[in-house]
Parts: C-alpha cells; sequence; structure tokens
C-alpha cells in the first residue's frame, strides 16, 4: 500500500511524459488523475489507521549507500505526522489535477503538464516519507526541480522564466543552509537516518562548535542551518521574495504547490526535526521571531497589493509565519493543524481565484474587476467560504487553527510567547482587512474592466468547480472534525512520539478576553472593510495621498526585490561580467581550448604529414625510435 | 691459429664489403652476384667454427637454389631502364646524413655492449654449448630435431605451407581462353567416342554436320 | 603421447587447414563450405581449449605452457576470429574475394597466434609469430588486383621483416647472454648489470611493439589499415593484438622479470607516445578505416599504460582494456561493413552524414559505440580506461596519468566529430539494408554488452584477476 502512494504518482508521471504524444491528451488526463487519486485514497486509508490504531511503517524499498558504518536506505517511513502529510498532499494534490484539467483547456502542452503536476506529487511523498535526511533532501531538491519546471511552464513568457529562475536561486541559499546541516549531522553523528540522531540529540546537547570563528552550541547551529533551507521553501522573510513572482505560474501549480504542499515542507522539516530543535532554546527563539516578522510583513504588503494572486500569495506568506512562530513556541501539533487547515483554504482562494482569471480572461489585476458577484454566484460563493475560513471566521476551519495558535502563544508565557501572541492577534486584523478588500474589490463595486464586456463574464465549467466544492468542505469542516485530535488534551497520544514535546503546555485556559477578541476583531473588519472599499473610497485615496511614503514602502513589498537586487544581483553581475569578458574569454578561452585545439590541429596536421607513405621513411622511423629507445636505456 | 685469423679476417672482410657492394652497385646483376659472394663467404665462415652442416645448407640453399633464383628474376627484369634513371639527389643526401647518424648510435652503442661483453664473465665461452665432439654436426642436429624440437619442425612446415598458399593465391590466375590439356578425359577416350566409320557413296562427297 | 593432450586446440587447427585445403581444392565453388566449417573448426577449438585441465603445465622441454593466462586469451582470440569471419562474409562476397583460401589463412594466422600465447621458449614464440605474420602479409595484400591492397601487403611484409629481424636479433642476443632461449632459464640468469641481454629487452620490445602498433612502431598501421580490405582491417585491429599483448605480459612476467625498471622505462615511452600520436594524429583524417588505425594506435598506449605500472592490478586492467578494446572494435567494425550502397562500400567519414534520419539503429549503435570509444561514462569504454588510470595512479606514476587523461580528452574530439556527422549533418543517399545475421549478431551484440557492461563489471573483474596470478 505505501509502495503504491509513492509509486503510483510516479508512473503516472513517466508515461504521461514521455509517451503523452503517444497515448494522448485524455488518455494522459485520465491516467494521471485517477493514479494519483488511488494514492489519496490509499493515503486516507493509512490515515485512518494510524487513527484507529497508531499504525506505524518503516517499508525498505532498496539500499541507497552502504559503506562502512554508514547506511542510507530509500524507504517509506509511516508515522502520524507522515500520514497527516500524505493525506494533505495527496487529497489536494488529486483534486488540483482533476481542476488543471478543466484550467489548461486551452493549453497545448497538457500531458507535460500533468507528468510535472504527478511528478511533483511523488517528490513530495518522497520527501515526507523519508526515515532519514538525505531521501529528505532529495524529496526537498525534488520537488524545488518542479516547481521550477512548473513555475516556468510557459516558457515563451518572459517573467515566468525569471520567476522560475528566481525561485530555484533563491532556493538554492536556502537549501545550502540545509546541506550544510546535513553535513553537521553526519560528521557529528556519523549517520543520517532520524531515528539514531534523534537517539543521540540528548547526548550532544553540551557539545560546542565553532563555526565562521563563533562558538555555537552544536544543536543550535544544527538547528538554525535547517531552519535556513525551511526558510527558503516556506518563503519566510529575507528569502521569500521568490513566492510571490512564482505566481507566473498556472493557477493550478500556484494553489498545490505555492499554497498547500511544497511551502509547507519547510513547517514539516522543523516540526519532524522537533527532537532537535527542541533541545536549542536559541533556535526556537529564531524561529519565532522569525515567524512572527514574516506574518506581520506579509499581511501589510497584501494590504496594497494587486494582483490577486499576489495578494493570496503574501498572505500564504504571512500564514506560514504563523505556523513557523506556532513551532516556535513549542506547539508543533498546532503549526500541523493549521498546516492542515491551511492547505484547504489556501488551495480554496486560490482555485476560485484561478476560476476568477478564467471568467476574466487572463486578467489578474484586482482594480480591473469588481461587480460581478452576481454573475458568478458559485465561485463568488467559494471565495467567501476561502476568506472566511482564512480570517478565521467563528466555527471555520481558520478560526480553530489560527486563534490555536495565539492561545498557545500566549499559554507560552515567555516573551516572545507574549510578543508571538501580540503580533498574532494583530495579524490577523490585518488578514481579515486584505482578504475581505479581495473579495470587495473582485465581486462587488463598479465593473472595471475595459477589455471584456460584462456579458461575457461565464461561469467556469464544473470540472474547475467541482473540485473547489471538495475544498470548501474540508475548508469549513476540517477545523471543527479535527480540532480534539490534533490539538486538543489527548493530542499527544495521537501524535504518538512523531513530534517531541519536552516543554508541555500547561491546559490551563486563556483569559475570556483573548479568546473573544480575536474573533470580534474578525467580525468587525468585514463591515469595516466594506465601508472602505466599496461604500467610501475617498477616505482611502485620501489616506494614501497623505501617506504615500508608507504606501509605496508597502507597494514595493518594503524594498527587499530592490535591496536584493542592488547588493546581490548587480554587484554578482559585474562580477560575473569581468570574470567572463577578462577571464573566460581573455585568458582562459584564448590560452585553453582555443589556443589548445590550435596546437592539436597544427601537430594533428603535422603528424598527418608524417606519414608520407614512402616505405624507406617508415623503416627509417622504426630505426630512429628504436635507436632512440636504445640510448635512452644507456643513459638511463 | 694465425692461419685461423687470417682467413677469418679474409672472410669477413669479403663479408661485410660485398653486403655493402649489394646495397651500392646500380647494376641488380651485379648485386645479386656480390650476395652470391656474400653466402658463399659466410658459409666459409661457419666452417671455420665447426658448424660444417650449416655451411654446407648455406651453400647449397642460398647459393644453389635462392640465390639463383634471384638471379632468374633479376634477369628477367629490364635491368637497362633502372640504371640509366637517375635518382633524385637531394632527399638521398638528406637520408643519409640522418641515416648515418642513426646508424654510427646504434653502432657505437652495439660496441659498448660488445665491448662490455668481452671483458665480463657474464658471457658464455663456445665451448659451453659444443658438447660431444664424436658427434658430427650432422648427426647432432638430425638427433634432436625430430625428438627434441619436433614441435618446432612442424610449425615451420606449417609456415612453408602457409607460404606456399599465399604465393598461390597471390600470383596464380586462371587466364580465359586458354587450351589446357585434360588428363582424364584424354586418357579415358575411346576408339568409339573419337573415331566414326562412314560408308561414302561415290560421287556425292561426305557432310560432317549431320 | 601425454603431451597430446596439452596440444589438441592446436593439432585440431592443423589438421582441419589440411584437411580444409584439401576439401577446398577439389570441391568446386568452395568458398561457403570452408568458411562454415572454419567457423565450426574454431568453435570447436574453443570447446577444446575449455578442455584443458585448469592447472600450469610445460610441455615440450618446458618450452610450450598452459595456463590460465594461455587458456583465457586462447579463447578470446578464437572467439573474436569467429565474430571476424561471421561479419566479414558478405564483404568478401561483393568484393569478389571470397576464395575459400582466405577462411584457411586466417585458420593458420590464428593457429600461428595460439602457439605465441602458449610459448614459453623464444624459438616457439618466434615461430609462432612469424606463422601469424606470414598470414597478415598474405591477407592484407588478398584483394590483389587492387594497388592499394598490395601496396599494403608489401609494405606490412617490408617493415615486417624488419622489425622481426630486430626481434630476432633481440633473441640472439639474449641467448648469447643467458645460455638459453628457454623462458624460466633466461629470467634466472638475467639482471640489470648484463648489458648485452638488456639492449636484447629493447630489441625484443621493438618486435612486440611492431606487432600491436606502437608508436614509434605504428607507420605501416594507417596504410595497411587503409589499403587493405576491410575485413582483412577488422582482423588486423582485432586479433592479433590479443596474441601480441600476451607475449608482452609473458616476457614481463618469466623471462625479463628480473630486469623490470628497464623494460618499465621503455614501456613507459611507448605508451606515452602512442597515447599522444593516437589521439593528435587521427583528427585530420577523412578515412574511417584510417581512423581507426589511430585510434587502435591510442588504444594499445592505454593498454601498454597499464602493463608499464608492473603490478598485479595494472597486468589486470590492461586484461580488462583489451577485452573492452575488442567488443567495441568489433561493433565499429560491424557498422563499418554496414556503410554499403550499390554493392560498393564506403570508407570516408563523410559518407557518413546524416545518417541518423536513414538508419536510426545503425546510427544508435555507432553512438554507442563511439561515445564508448572516447571513454564517456556508463558504457564499457569508460570503465576500461578507469581501471588502466586507477593501477596507473595507485602506482605512482601521475605524469603517466595525467597525459593519459588529456589525450583521452583530445581523442574524444573525433570521435564527437563523426557523432555530429552522423546525427547532425545533411543526409545522404540512404545504405543499403544489410541481410547479413552474422553482422548484425556481431554489432548488436558488442553495442548491448557496451551498454549493459557497467551494471555488471564484477564478472569481468572476476575472471581476469583470476587469471593472473603469479
Amino acid at each position: 500500500m505505501e509502495y503504491g502512494i509513492v509509486f503510483l504518482p510516479l508512473v503516472a508521471s513517466i508515461v504521461s511524459g514521455f509517451f503523452g504524444k503517444k497515448i494522448g491528451v485524455k488518455s494522459c488526463q485520465i491516467l494521471t488523475c485517477s493514479f494519483v487519486s488511488i494514492s489519496a485514497i490509499l493515503s486516507l486509508i493509512i490515515f485512518y489507521q494510524v487513527i484507529v490504531s497508531g499504525y506505524t511503517s518503516n517499508k525498505l524499498i532498496f539500499n541507497w549507500i552502504g559503506s562502512g558504518n554508514f547506511y542510507v536506505n530509500w524507504s517509506i517511513s509511516i508515522d502520524t505526522l507522515t500520514s497527516v502529510m500524505l493525506v494533505v498532499v495527496s487529497l489536494i494534490s488529486s483534486i488540483i489535477h482533476f481542476y488543471s484539467i478543466g484550467y489548461m483547456s486551452h493549453d497545448p502542452h497538457k500531458p507535460r503538464f500533468m507528468a510535472y503536476l504527478s511528478l511533483f506529487t511523488f517528490a513530495m511523498f518522497t520527501l515526507i516519507t523519508a526515515d532519514n535526511f538525505l531521501q529528505l533532501y532529495f524529496g526537498w531538491e525534488g520537488v524545488g526541480l518542479c516547481s521550477y519546471f512548473l513555475i516556468g511552464f510557459w516558457y515563451k513568457k518572459p517573467a515566468a522564466n525569471a520567476a522560475a529562475i528566481k525561485a530555484f536561486i533563491v532556493n538554492r541559499v536556502g537549501d545550502f543552509g540545509f546541506a550544510i546541516g546535513i553535513f553537521l549531522i553526519f560528521l557529528f553523528y556519523g549517520t543520517v537516518n532520524y531515528n539514531e540522531v534523534f537517539q543521540q540529540t540528548p547526548q550532544l546537547v553540551q557539545k560546542e562548535v565553532i563555526f565562521f570563528g563563533i562558538e555555537f552550541s552544536l544543536i543550535t547551529l544544527i538547528c538554525l542551518l535547517l531552519f535556513i533551507g525551511a526558510m527558503g521553501k516556506s518563503a519566510q522573510i529575507l528569502l521569500h521574495t521568490w513566492l510571490p513572482d512564482a505566481m507566473e505560474g498556472p493557477t493550478p501549480v500556484s494553489a498545490l504547490i505555492h499554497a498547500a504542499t511544497m511551502v509547507t515542507a519547510g513547517v514539516f522539516l522543523v516540526v519532524k526535526c522537533s527532537p532537535l530543535f527542541e533541545y536549542s532554546q536559541t533556535a526556537l527563539n529564531v524561529v519565532t521571531t522569525v515567524g512572527m516578522l514574516t506574518a506581520f510583513f506579509a499581511a501589510t504588503v497584501a494590504l496594497v497589493q494587486n494582483d490577486i494572486k499576489r495578494i493570496i500569495a503574501y498572505s500564504t506568506c504571512s500564514q506560514l509565519g504563523y505556523m513557523f512562530f506556532a513551532a516556535g513556541v513549542g506547539a508543533y501539533n498546532v503549526a500541523i493543524f493549521h498546516l492542515f487547515t491551511h492547505a484547504f483554504f489556501k488551495a480554496l482562494l486560490f482555485l476560485g481565484s484561478g476560476c476568477v482569471i478564467h471568467s476574466f480572461n487572463e486578467e489578474q489585476d484586482v482594480r480591473f474587476m469588481g461587480g460581478v458577484w452576481k454573475k458568478l454566484p458559485y465561485t463568488y460563493a467559494l471565495m467567501v467560504i476561502g476568506t472566511l475560513a482564512l480570517t478565521g471566521f467563528p466555527f471555520l476551519s481558520g478560526y480553530y487553527s489560527k486563534d490555536a495558535i495565539i492561545e498557545f502563544a500566549y499559554l507560552r508565557g515567555s516573551t516572545f510567547g507574549y510578543c508571538a501572541a501580540a503580533v498574532g492577534i494583530f495579524t490577523a486584523l490585518l488578514t481579515a482587512v486584505y482578504s475581505w478588500r479581495l473579495i470587495f474589490k473582485t465581486f462587488h463595486g463598479k465593473y472595471n474592466n475595459k477589455d471584456n464586456n460584462l456579458s461575457s463574464i461565464h461561469e467556469s465549467p464544473l470540472i474547475m468547480l467541482l473540485p473547489s466544492l471538495l475544498l470548501a468542505i474540508g475548508a469549513i469542516f476540517t477545523g471543527i472534525l479535527f480540532k480534539e485530535m490534533f490539538i486538543g488534551n489527548n493530542s499527544t497520544q495521537f501524535w504518538n512520539n512523531s513530534i517531541l514535546f519536552l516543554h508541555i503546555f500547561q491546559h490551563g485556559h486563556p483569559p475570556t478576553w483573548l479568546l473573544i477578541l480575536t474573533p470580534l476583531l474578525v467580525i468587525i473588519a468585514i463591515p469595516f472593510s466594506y465601508y472602505l472599499f466599496v461604500k467610501n473610497e475617498k477616505i482611502l485615496k485620501n489616506f494614501i495621498l497623505k501617506n504615500q511614503l508608507l504606501y509605496n514602502f508597502l507597494l514595493n513589498k518594503w524594498y527587499f526585490d530592490e535591496l536584493y537586487n542592488f547588493i546581490f544581483v548587480r554587484t554578482f553581475k559585474k562580477v560575473g561580467l569581468f570574470f567572463w569578458r577578462k577571464g573566460d574569454i581573455n585568458t582562459i578561452d584564448r590560452y585553453g581550448p582555443d589556443g589548445l585545439s590550435r596546437i592539436v590541429k597544427t601537430i594533428s596536421d603535422k603528424a598527418v604529414n608524417f606519414q608520407s607513405g614512402y616505405l624507406y621513411h617508415y623503416a627509417f622511423v622504426m630505426l630512429i625510435g628504436f635507436s632512440i629507445l636504445l640510448t635512452y636505456l644507456i643513459l638511463y | 691459429m694465425l692461419a685461423h685469423t687470417l682467413f677469418f679476417y679474409f672472410f669477413s672482410t669479403i663479408t661485410v664489403f660485398s653486403a655493402i657492394m649489394v646495397i651500392v652497385t646500380r647494376n641488380t646483376v651485379y648485386s645479386v652476384f656480390f650476395l652470391i659472394l656474400v653466402f658463399i663467404s659466410v658459409s666459409v665462415l661457419f666452417i671455420m667454427i665447426g658448424a660444417e652442416f650449416l655451411g654446407m645448407i648455406m651453400l647449397i640453399v642460398y647459393v644453389g637454389a635462392v640465390a639463383v633464383l634471384f638471379l632468374f628474376v633479376v634477369m628477367m627484369l629490364n635491368v637497362v631502364e633502372q640504371i640509366t634513371q637517375k635518382p633524385k639527389r637531394s632527399g638521398i643526401i638528406n637520408n643519409m646524413s640522418v641515416g648515418s647518424i642513426v646508424g654510427a648510435i646504434i653502432f657505437l652503442e652495439l660496441l659498448v655492449v660488445i665491448g662490455g661483453w668481452k671483458y665480463k664473465g657474464t658471457f658464455l665461452p663456445l665451448s659451453f654449448t659444443s658438447t660431444n665432439s664424436d658427434l658430427t654436426n650432422t648427426h647432432a642436429l638430425g638427433n634432436i630435431l625430430y625428438t627434441d624440437y619436433i614441435h618446432l619442425f612442424q610449425i615451420s612446415g606449417m609456415i612453408l605451407l602457409i607460404a606456399m598458399i599465399g604465393a598461390i593465391t597471390l600470383t596464380f590466375s586462371k587466364r580465359e581462353n586458354v587450351k589446357r590439356q585434360k588428363y582424364f578425359d584424354q586418357i579415358q577416350r575411346e576408339k568409339s567416342s573419337g573415331v566414326s566409320l562412314v560408308d561414302v557413296e561415290s560421287g556425292k562427297g561426305v557432310t560432317f554436320d549431320e | 603421447m601425454q603431451t597430446i593432450i596439452y596440444i589438441l586446440p592446436e593439432l585440431f587447427l592443423s589438421l582441419t587447414i589440411m584437411f580444409l585445403l584439401m576439401a577446398g581444392v577439389f570441391i568446386k565453388k568452395s568458398f561457403k563450405l570452408v568458411n562454415l566449417c572454419t567457423i565450426a573448426s574454431l568453435a570447436f577449438a574453443i570447446v577444446l581449449v575449455l578442455n584443458q585441465a585448469d592447472e600450469i603445465t610445460k610441455i615440450f622441454n618446458d618450452s610450450y605452457i598452459i595456463d590460465r593466462l594461455s587458456i583465457y586469451m586462447k579463447i578470446l582470440t578464437l572467439l573474436f576470429c569467429i565474430f571476424v569471419l561471421l561479419s566479414s562474409k558478405d564483404y568478401l562476397k561483393i568484393n569478389k574475394i571470397d576464395k575459400m583460401e582466405y577462411p584457411i589463412i586466417v585458420l593458420a594466422s590464428t593457429l600461428g597466434m595460439i602457439i605465441m600465447i602458449s610459448s614459453y621458449d623464444l624459438i616457439v614464440f618466434y615461430l609462432g609469430l612469424e606463422l601469424q605474420s606470414l598470414c597478415l602479409y598474405i591477407l592484407a595484400s588478398f584483394k590483389r588486383n587492387e594497388d592499394r591492397s598490395t601496396e599494403a601487403g608489401l609494405k606490412y611484409f617490408v617493415l615486417s621483416a624488419l622489425a622481426s629481424g630486430l626481434l630476432l636479433y633481440g633473441c640472439s642476443l639474449i641467448y648469447g647472454f643467458t645460455g638459453s632461449t628457454n623462458f624460466e632459464i633466461i629470467s634466472n640468469k638475467l639482471d640489470p648489470s648484463n648489458t648485452g641481454a638488456v639492449f636484447g629487452i629493447v630489441f625484443i620490445i621493438v618486435g612486440l611493439a611492431f606487432k600491436i602498433s606502437a608508436v614509434p612502431f605504428h607507420m605501416w598501421t594507417p596504410d595497411v589499415y587503409e589499403g587493405s580490405p576491410t575485413s582483412v582491417t577488422s582482423f588486423f585491429a582485432l586479433v592479433p593484438k590479443i596474441a601480441a599483448l600476451t607475449v608482452f605480459i609473458r616476457f614481463m612476467y618469466v623471462p625479463f622479470v628480473n630486469v623490470f625498471n628497464q623494460w618499465q622505462t621503455i614501456v613507459i615511452f611507448i605508451s606515452i607516445a602512442s597515447m599522444i600520436l593516437g589521439a593528435v594524429a587521427a583528427i585530420g583524417q577523412n578515412n574511417i578505416k584510417r581512423l581507426m588505425a589511430y585510434s587502435s594506435i591510442g588504444h594499445m598506449g592505454y593498454a601498454l599504460a597499464g602493463l608499464a605500472t608492473g603490478t598485479n592490478s595494472g597486468i589486470q586492467s590492461t586484461i580488462i582494456y583489451l577485452i573492452i578494446y575488442l567488443v567495441m572494435n568489433l561493433g565499429a567494425f560491424g557498422c563499418i561493413f554496414m556503410m554499403k550502397r550499390e554493392n560498393t562500400f564506403f570508407e570516408n567519414i563523410n559518407d557518413l552524414s546524416g545518417l541518423s534520419k536513414n538508419h536510426p539503429i545503425l546510427s544508435l549503435s555507432f553512438l554507442i559505440i563511439l561515445f564508448s570509444l572516447a571513454g564517456i561514462p556508463p558504457l564499457a569504454g569508460f570503465f576500461a580506461k578507469f581501471y588502466i588510470f586507477m593501477s596507473v595512479i595507485e602506482s605512482g606514476m601521475y605524469t603517466l596519468a595525467i597525459i593519459g587523461l588529456v589525450t583521452t580528452v583530445v581523442s574524444a574530439f573525433y570521435y564527437l566529430r563523426i557523432i555530429k556527422i552522423i546525427y547532425f549533418d545533411k543526409p545522404k543517399k540512404p545504405f543499403e539494408q544489410s541481410y547479413d545475421w552474422g553482422l548484425k549478431v556481431s554489432m548488436i551484440l558488442s553495442s548491448i554488452l557496451i551498454l549493459i557492461y557497467f551494471m555488471y563489471p564484477s564478472i569481468l573483474i572476476d575472471i581476469v584477476s583470476s587469471v593472473v596470478i603469479y
């Protein structure tokens, strides 16, 4: 069964990728969708077994490396955490496979697209089910690669290519840290298998290492390096710049990779390595801080963005920040719970926005939308459900998970915890505002689009709405259904040692005002933003005019891109150009390949001419050679 | 002993001189004659060291058969033409200079070896190899040729066989329109198949085409 | 009588030669029959060789040895002889040189090589060498109504005679200084202070280097490869190298083991020169047979590099290299045999242009073989070079290794050039489809072996490492 889960997508991907032309578009779509669905069903079964009987397993695929005492296996290891991730990934993935049949219906390269999607699913599975850091790294790079493929899927669009390259390079920074982290683990533990590493950790707490001349505690250093990897993949502040640009890819890709699954790999990594992180308070504090900053930063930026997908992308960024600070305060289960619910409603939002974009004929700017909620009733309903869930409207999934994060942060009781709770509450408010801004700008107010007639706006086909509907159901009910199991009082039993809690939370109740505060703010935000964005836009315009500086600061995403451009891109380009022109062309090429090949050519011509064809020449050469050998031997 | 030495130097001088002449002479016939001279003097040298069998074989095979064959071949070619053709001088000189240097080097190096050999005990004296003086050369060879060295003898036979096959394959060609004898057909021919009696009526003659 | 058992394969082959000769003379149009019988008898000879006892046996007054090395090398020789005959049948027929003498001479040459392989005495070695060389002279000029072929035969004959002369002179020097022609006695008597005998070694190496066409005794190779009929060229490129390399190994291990240092310096010199010339001179070639000639010069350079180490692993790597070289060249010549249109065989590299459009499978095997010859992983040719360089580096001969690597890179150029011509140039008229199964089998077999070698490299390594135990 486990093998089926992991390898069915791979098979589907290979078949539709290499034989797509032979077997036809239809069969490709059927094949990939059905195979991924089967693995979704299988993972549901496993999840059920985990819930009922605490099922764990570790199936060996084959030995990868066996060198002395160092063993690394390809394997499928299942525990509670893994099974949760499996369910999320496979469900969302299969839903999106179906959705993309509709979304990509005008694209000529459907088999390739489906193959990439399935390949991504496979890579994600290998990442999740790894029982060692090396396989994790393989999956990690695999999803990165697929993400690169998919962002650049429309490779004729320069922006898509640029975005793909950007995503790849920024991730490289994170992956570099991650790789060094794994090297360190290998260096000090002599193994990269989770079990052995986690078992040895308590003995190594006191160990200190010197890194760049600074003395670190070993565990802290490893955790920080791993976290750098996680930051890259999960688009945390400083390494977040690729995520908004990645929206150049097709919308199903954004939904699957850049909202629900791949970007949460970082969170998964931190949670999976909880046995490491728990031993390093410093690392946890860093995680919390980065999470808070990201949550706040992304929410502010999302307030003023105009591209519908970028707004959601920043929202993703911000929600990932939530997850990280949840993990940072030690509430790993809550982080995973938020990951779980977030996957549904964020994918739903993306699919909904995909429907909107589809309806508006590839228009993505919210300023050129509006007033279409009657024309697109289903899409509208779906988007509203997604937004409610995202903002944490009471009794929808986001309410349970996000509020839980704030509560747990508060319950942690430390300075960082209180800070995190405060930022969480404020960010929740911002979230509500920008989310409703999105809804109101898109569906309410005046119709603003000049390119398309209002009458040409049409509802999306069933194949796109149905998958979204499934996600909507998930967005509504996952919170209420799984709350008790994931984060309730007896949740440690459910997690079954797949997460280590060194500092158990006192399950005291947070003060009532805290419980009420967030939902209250969220609810108030609805009429507030309706007023601001629909009824009376003048106030906002005045405000912008008065605070032009702040507005531009936010619109340009805190000038991160410009800063990076200035510091890294341009200098490196200059250095690169210098090396290329002066170093490569003028020195290496001139004296290296070009010069050498010229020499070789000359020698070759000489050698060919040497072969005169005269017999006595040949005999002569033999005798000369012979005399050289003789002389050489005598002198030797 | 002195006579022996004198004869040795006499014949070896002739050998070396005529070996050089074989190469240097323009006239191919002369060249072959010099070759014969080389063979003869070498066979004398062989006889002088007591290898009378080799010496005689040398005379019989090389002088008697091979050299004569050479002579026939050479005489069949158009010798005059070759003599009148002047070779290109420049190439020869160029090759001469390099060639003589190379030759000199090899010669000197061999001298070093031989010089070392003369004064070293490791070199085996002739007496080491000569064994039973009662046996003649021929006898001694015959004793081992078909016993100890039978396989070598057989392989040599194989080589000769292949040489024959090769010579035939490379030169033998079937020409068209050549009448050959068909021995079996000729012998098997009988009166009945060759002769027929015809009664000739007077005044009519015979027609063969019937 | 006891000894006859040990020389059964040789006896069988010689009797077959004579029998087939008689049969060929009396039966008209007998090429097909004789060819078939030759192949069958070679195959049977393999069986006979395999039957030989797995212990070191010396016969004929210790002048003939049967051990693992000789057994395996004999099998290799016979096997590749079979493949060469199989793949060249069509060629012979179309070029009208399908005479019954051809397989017989090939057979005799093989017999000579087998004798060489087993030789444990200078005289036996020399006779075996002469037997096989004589056959090769005849084969080279077999297409006697064509000038190039005759010229090739003549050149090979004269130069080979020179080399044989030097070799014989070396033998006589060694005999003079050690008092015996037997390898074992020589090895006991030889020591580095014995200048004369050491000189003899140089002479002998010259003779052997000539046979495997190592620089500077390679001059005959391009002309002979180009001039001889292609079937003969493929024979030249494959089979004689086995025997010559075996003798190289044998000389190094038995008679000259005490003067290894002198031996080594010469072999290193020859090896480096061959690698460089093989890489450089092939670049300017347009005739594919000529190119293969230079390629084989280069490859022999690598094989000698393994020998130059003088270690067991070096010898093993050389044998592995030899085997892989044989397989690759078999395939390469198979491809050359396929370049046929309207009863004419083409030899120019430009005739291959755009081959991939008309003959995808042929081009693919060409691609595999050429990549392998260039030593690109994961093909067999890469491993062959890899083992050689490994053992060279293990012995600390870094200069040799570096030169080898550089020449590998240079030589990749001309292999890739052919690939470029096949795959990216304008297509010409398609070649004819070949229906000769023997040719197809040997070509496909060699491509597949090259391709899958990396999966089970240990098989070959195990076999080879069982060969060399001294």
